[in-house]
């Protein structure tokens, strides 16, 4: 009996550090909102005035969960932008308190800065991690008067543009593909409207963007590079107000408002271009007859069932259309739609469930003479994914979770007329299913050192029906395998681990290191070095393995000048397995055995980043510099030799300023510089079937030249009262008319047939727009 | 199909309307690669056999390639047959009474100062062409405008089983470019069904556009495998250039010894259409 109490005792001191004695503590949590807006603040301070280090920050929906011994407090909630509150508190029981806080004027900004909190970048754990605040980026110049936040986050170091006329983006070596762009939590598997000069995210529906350079936490995967987590507002819960802006491109108009006041607010916001508006007005039928636009729908409602449970729903509608003349078009879009569901168990759990639907298809028609042929293709998901955050103590948060997702690929439906001299065919669909689950654990030792570790575990399966078919290394059929509905050909389970921690060398000084494996098992085949809509996903195989990227970072991060100022210096190292490329000659599109086609191969990218920012005052902005490689190896490209990738720049520097040099007026600049990318040029020519052809050595051997480009920005804040906001935006693309090479054409000149020639073909010279802003 | 992209139509009429774009010639710092041979052989059942030999050259130098009278060329069937080519004054190895029979796998045996090269291929099925059509496409200003463009369908049969590739050869007397352009087919889109292969007969030069009561000439031919990747190729990198869209290569030859170039083995069935509409 004494030897099981003794044994007891022993056991609960073991676990003291669960099991707390003597003084009792208790937990106060609930949300954090905009007092204007009802808007819930995400990654908002909570802590106690006199001794900052004891705080938390509100979860991705504003809730937060602060658990503290019993006694009095003054307690100070925080935010970028904000007013710092503060509320006196005599804790003696488990409380609920739900913060309303007010946004601060430019002036009011300096005062608040002092607020000690405002070091997060340098005390948080995680790394590689950079928060779009979407009111400080509405000053930056644009081009055709849209603002875009992908086209923001390419300002940011590790963070590189594809190029003009694309909306997508390169972290830290990595593809395109190799991004996971979730909007509220659903997968958006196209990001560009109008072949890449725009990103299909409505900056006026939008509340929140991070984004993670590959050391994402656990609770993300997917994707090889990085995660861009993009919210959607709420909706305002006080009352209605339409924002809305005239650009000369495209028109936006958002309402938002409360379904019933405090408990429930939707937001419905739509974008559309109308330069084909004007082809309407053309004399020429043939331009009458031509389509040209694309348009998006943000809608997202939330009511609150009771205090502990909440229900979202969302949904993104975007599409693009061109045809001409009804001979041929092409229309193109996502559709995404979230359902979810908050559940507060109790002052520190905290669950989350998500139903998600995603959808990308594109539709081509043709009618020329006698022939009308329809391709249609799609990917489309069903997604299920449960959350849960335990608000362990202030020292201990835990994260679990799991995600269903259920993939259908159709890769080509041809619907054609009889006499049109193709046949109506299927490419047989394919289908996946993808499950992972996750934990990661929050930590902080004393003040100085943080750490945040979690396992992904990650399983991907080829599911039947489908006949599923092996090559040998010249893309001959060896083997074929036919699969019945439900049955599965081949199941992939990876060990995702994610570490990253934080040491405080002072209040303003800390290093920061992680390591983190990220699988991805979509891939995006195409040929192009432009984005396309007809860009084909598709899932890991028998062929194609599952893609793989370990990477390791280290960081130094400074605060200074009473935090008014931040910098960092990032160091990574990435390796990538299971490389995707294809043999010379692939042909990508209506091909079923496309996978014959397809090389294997690893990938290395190293970097260095330098960051730095001036957070408030007149004059704000940021300097940010990368100088990386990134390289590939494939045995049948060279014979394995490393080759830059076409992403590779060794140099990418952005330098962004805004300068408010009056209450109502505000100056923007960006300049960007970057070396070239990667580019096959001719090492020769040789003369066959009748004309002069360039002969090709190595893959990626040259470069394009250097791209430099400055733009300005004027806002003028006409109106800015509680009731009516109005302001005129003029930008400037290109000030000084760089003529920067979008692509390099090698030709005979038709002036002198006995001569080859380069040419450059630069987009745009210069742009200006005009756009108009409103919100009342 | 391939031909008409509609992405790549659509990217133009919007790059057309939306944007400034200007194109200048700029001088790069290109390498000079090793020489290397070029072998470009035809045979059919209607003109024969030719073979031309040429080298490549630095990029920058001028366009002037000289052809290789001093090889020994030789062609062997597998019916038992062989042919030594002569060279002929025009530049090329010819022979026009060596006509492909249907079936038979024809060998090119190339040597010049030591350097050897091989190639073979079997001559495919014939192919008839079945009728040709003409279309037109209004791009803008009214119905007889300078926006129409017209447009030719070559109709055949596709022979049944899977594999088959099929090639245009185009000629409009009054556009010379037009018989360099590639226009390909094969059989993914409809195994064994009556289907075409559509022919543009629009050109930057207005002079050479087709209109009508022109009077031009299509011919069909089968072709293997290794053909269609080559000329596939071919187009992709002589219409697209390099420098942009694609990842640019060197089409894939079908002779040894790393030559550039290709053998086709072929049967042609040729047309003459008057445009009437």
């Amino acid at each position: 009996m004494i030897k099981t109490r003794t044994f007891l005792f022993q056991f609960l001191l073991l676990c003291s550090p669960f099991f707390l004695f003597g003084q009792q503590k208790f937990t106060i949590s609930g949300t954090i909102k905009d007092a204007k807006s009802g808007e819930e603040l995400i990654g908002a301070n909570v802590y106690v005035k006199n001794n900052p280090t004891n705080g938390t920050s509100t979860n991705a929906y504003g809730f937060y969960s602060l658990t503290l011994p019993q006694g009095k407090y003054e307690i100070a909630v925080q935010y970028v932008g904000y007013q710092l509150f503060s509320q006196e508190l005599d804790l003696v029981a488990n409380q609920k308190i739900d913060f309303e806080i007010t946004s601060s004027s430019q002036q009011l900004k300096e005062v608040e800065v002092k607020a000690e909190k405002d070091n997060l970048n340098v005390s948080s754990a995680q790394m590689g991690v950079t928060k779009i605040d979407i009111n400080e980026i509405k000053n930056i110049p644009v081009i055709f008067g849209e603002r875009d936040v992908l086209k923001t986050i390419s300002l940011l170091p590790g963070i590189k543009s594809a190029g003009e006329g694309n909306a997508g983006f390169y972290v830290r070596g990595g593809g395109t593909d190799q991004n996971l762009i979730l909007l509220d939590e659903a997968p958006v598997y196209n990001a560009s409207h109008l072949l890449g000069f725009f990103s299909v995210f409505n900056s006026d529906a939008i509340k929140d963007l991070t984004l993670y350079k590959g050391n994402m936490p656990a609770e993300y995967g997917g994707r090889l590079s990085s995660v861009v987590d993009i919210r959607m507002k709420e909706g305002n819960m006080k009352k209605y107000v339409f924002t809305g802006g005239i650009g000369l491109i495209a028109s936006r108009l958002t309402i938002e408002g409360p379904i019933v006041k405090d408990k429930g607010s939707f937001i419905i916001s739509g974008r559309r271009t109308y330069a084909d508006l004007f082809l309407k007005l053309s004399p020429d039928e043939a331009q009458r007859n031509t389509k040209l636009y694309f348009y998006d729908l943000n809608a997202k409602a939330n009511y609150r069932i009771g205090p502990n449970d909440r229900i979202f729903l969302s949904g993104y509608f975007g599409r693009d259309n061109f045809s001409f003349n009804n001979l041929f078009g092409i229309d193109y879009g996502n559709s995404t739609a979230t359902a979810r569901w908050n559940h507060v168990f109790n002052s520190k759990w905290f669950s989350n469930t998500t139903f998600i639907y995603s959808n990308y298809s594109y539709k081509i028609k043709l009618s020329l003479g006698e022939s009308n042929i329809d391709i249609t293709s799609k990917v489309q998901d069903w997604n299920l994914k449960e959350d849960v955050q335990y608000f362990y103590n202030n020292r201990n948060t835990f994260k679990a979770g799991f995600q269903s997702i259920y993939h259908t690929f159709v890769p080509g439906v041809i619907t054609a007329d009889d006499s049109s001299g193709f046949a109506s065919n299927e490419f047989p669909k394919k289908y996946a299913w993808e499950n992972a689950g996750y934990i990661q654990h929050e930590k902080e030792f004393g003040s100085i050192f943080k750490l945040n570790y979690g396992l992904r575990v990650s399983s991907f399966s080829l599911v039947g029906p489908g006949d599923f078919y092996s090559f040998d290394t010249d893309g001959n059929i060896t083997d074929s395998t036919i699969l019945g509905s439900g049955k599965f050909l081949k199941t992939y389970v990876n060990l995702e681990p994610r570490i990253t921690g934080n040491y405080m060398i002072s209040d303003n000084n800390s290093i920061k290191a992680s390591y983190s494996r990220n699988v991805q098992n979509l891939h995006l085949l195409s040929n192009s070095t432009v984005t396309s809509p007809t860009d084909r996903w598709v899932p890991s195989s028998n062929n194609i393995l599952p893609e793989t990227a370990d990477q390791i970072a280290v960081g130094y991060f400074t605060n200074f000048h009473k935090n008014k100022f931040e910098a960092s210096v990032e160091l990574y190292y990435k390796w990538m397995g299971n490389q995707v490329d294809y043999k010379n000659n692939a042909e990508l599109r209506g091909n079923e055995l496309v996978e014959a086609d397809l090389l294997r191969g690893i990938g290395r990218a190293y970097g260095i980043e330098f960051y730095i920012k001036r957070k408030v005052g007149k004059l704000t902005g940021w300097v940010s510099y990368t100088l990386s490689r990134t390289e590939r190896s494939f045995d049948g490209i060279d014979n394995g030799k490393w080759f830059a990738a076409k992403q590779d720049r060794t140099h990418d520097l952005s330098l962004v300023g805004m300068w408010e040099f009056h209450p109502k007026w505000v100056l923007s600049a960006t300049f960007v510089y970057y070396t070239g990318n990667a580019v096959t040029f001719p090492s020769g020519k040789y003369v066959v079937n009748g004309q002069v052809v360039e002969h090709y050595t190595e893959r990626n051997g040259y470069r394009m030249p250097a791209y430099h480009r400055l733009d300005l920005g004027l806002t003028w804040n006409r109106k800015m009262t509680e009731k009516r906001e109005s302001s005129w935006n003029l930008s400037i693309y290109n000030v000084y008319l760089r003529e920067n090479a979008f692509q390099i054409n090698f030709e005979t000149d038709p002036n002198d047939p006995n001569r080859t020639r380069a040419m450059q073909l630069a987009l745009f010279k210069i742009v200006p727009t005009i756009t108009y802003n409103f919100k009342f | 199909m391939r031909k008409f992209s509609p992405v790549f139509l659509t990217s133009a009429l919007l790059l057309g309307l939306t944007l400034i774009g200007c194109q200048k010639e700029i001088q790069l710092d290109l390498r000079e690669a090793a020489t290397k041979y070029v072998l470009e052989g035809n045979l059919d059942d209607s003109t024969g056999f030719n073979l031309r030999i040429t080298q490549s050259k630095p990029f920058y130098d001028d366009n002037t390639f000289n052809p290789i009278s001093t090889a020994s060329v030789v062609v062997s069937d597998d019916a038992g047959n062989s042919y030594t080519i002569p060279y002929d004054t025009s530049g090329f190895y010819i022979d026009t009474n060596l006509k492909a029979v249907v079936g038979r796998t024809y060998t090119v045996q190339v040597n010049d100062n030591g350097n050897e090269f091989v190639s073979s291929a079997t001559v495919p099925q014939k192919t008839l062409i079945k009728k040709v059509t003409v279309g037109s496409i209004n791009f803008g200003g009214g119905q007889n405008g300078p926006g129409i463009v017209r447009f030719l369908q070559v109709w055949y049969d596709e022979n049944p089983g899977a594999g088959n590739h099929y090639r245009v050869i185009y000629k409009n007397p009054k556009d010379p470019l037009s018989s360099l352009g590639i226009n390909l087919q094969d059989d993914r889109f409809g195994d064994g069904i009556e289907t075409q292969i559509l022919i543009f007969g629009g050109t930057d030069d207005e002079e050479a556009k087709l209109e009508i009561g022109d009077t031009v000439s299509v011919s069909l031919q089968s072709i293997d495998k290794a053909a269609y990747d080559y000329l596939y190729t071919l187009d992709l990198i002589s219409t697209d250039r390099g420098g942009g869209a694609i990842t640019p290569t060197d089409p894939t030859s079908n002779w040894s010894n790393k030559a550039l170039g290709v053998f086709i083995a072929t049967t042609v069935d040729g047309k003459s259409v008057i445009i009437d509409k």
